[in-house]
């Protein structure tokens, strides 16, 4: 059997080489690409960014576990754009897949630049093509979110959540023109810790005096525990409205 | 208060996700387009004889970088 016929059968081992061959650009990937494009175009891309420590990794498993309870099938891509002599991705990796169910309703692939020089928001939206058209129903796209490629990358998703910390305070007012641009949803994680109200009312301020890009939608603030599991319901949304609306959408 | 699944519908009641997929299909194009025709460019540079030539030129004053490019791109497009 070939692996792509593997690939539509839905084998995870099937999609797992189909991801290497496209984020490796092996020869022969765009014309496989241009024929996944025809299967695709169904999925739910949900972006997470923030900065470093922001406990990104946590919530997105917590937001892949509801949706999973939700019976929805999952893909992940987390991007890494830190020194390829850190290793870190790759020992996220490890950790992350022994904590997730190998049924082939959720699948993980991280991925660095490893000296590669640029294409990786051309890449990680090539791998969410490649999960969409494997039939994932959501992909979360996972990335630091501190450059102009990390911006690129969740420009290519439907919706973004940036997430930050008590601590984020500065980063905030530094950052705060590419954030309030691409965030469509704000999550204030350890929001345990001090200064987590401060940042919330500092958000709330900058988005009350901001011209909105999307008048219907009111930005939310949502303050989560991940660690602890706390409010990332909230964060997920209301389990009535995706009964009452999302499941008969055939996009999603 | 929901978050994700309120904004997925909203974006979906109000057409957002196609303006948004529809704007993604359009920079996924062009930057396809880019790619190939800096490749083919690129490649055509590195075999042409007159890009030494105008490093020379540029060396010695006769014109400088943004000028050599701008000869160098119109010689290429025919202009």
């Amino acid at each position: 059997m070939t692996v792509l016929e593997r690939f539509r059968r839905g084998e995870i081992r099937g999609l797992s080489r189909i991801v290497s061959f496209v984020e490796n650009r092996e020869a022969g990937f765009q014309e496989l690409l241009g024929h996944l494009y025809t299967k695709a175009g169904h999925s739910l891309r949900i972006g997470v960014t923030g900065p470093p420590g922001a406990g990104k990794s946590t919530l997105v498993d917590g937001l892949a576990a509801h949706f999973l309870k939700d019976g929805k099938r999952v893909g992940i891509v987390a991007v890494d754009p830190t020194s390829p002599f850190t290793g870190g991705a790759l020992l996220g990796d490890r950790v992350r897949m022994n904590q997730m169910p190998a049924d082939g309703s959720v699948y993980f692939r991280s991925m660095a630049t490893r000296g590669a020089t640029g294409g990786l928001a051309g890449a990680t939206d090539n791998v969410a093509v490649v999960y969409d058209a494997f039939g994932f129903e959501v992909t979360l796209i996972e990335t630091v979110g501190v450059g102009q490629v990390e911006l690129d990358i969740v420009d290519s998703c439907d919706s973004v959540v940036v997430v930050l910390v008590p601590e984020s305070g500065d980063a905030v007012q530094t950052m705060k023109a590419g954030l309030m641009e691409i965030a469509d949803i704000f999550c204030i994680n350890k929001s345990d810790r001090p200064g987590a109200e401060r940042i919330a009312a500092d958000l709330k301020q900058m988005l009350d005096t901001r011209k909105a890009k999307d008048d219907d939608w009111r930005i939310p603030i949502v303050s989560t525990e991940a660690i602890t599991s706390k409010n990332v319901d909230r964060l997920y949304g209301r389990r009535a409205r995706l009964c009452g609306s999302l499941s008969t959408n055939r996009t999603f | 208060m929901g978050a994700v699944l309120d904004y997925a519908d909203h974006c979906q009641r109000t057409g957002l996700f196609e303006t948004r997929r529809q704007e993604r299909l359009k920079k996924k194009i062009l930057s396809i387009v880019r790619s190939s025709f800096q490749r083919e460019f690129m490649e055509h540079l590195e075999n042409w004889e007159e890009f030494d030539q105008f490093i020379e030129r540029i060396r010695t004053g006769e014109t400088n970088p943004f000028e050599a490019a701008d000869n160098l791109f119109a010689a290429y497009s025919g202009r």
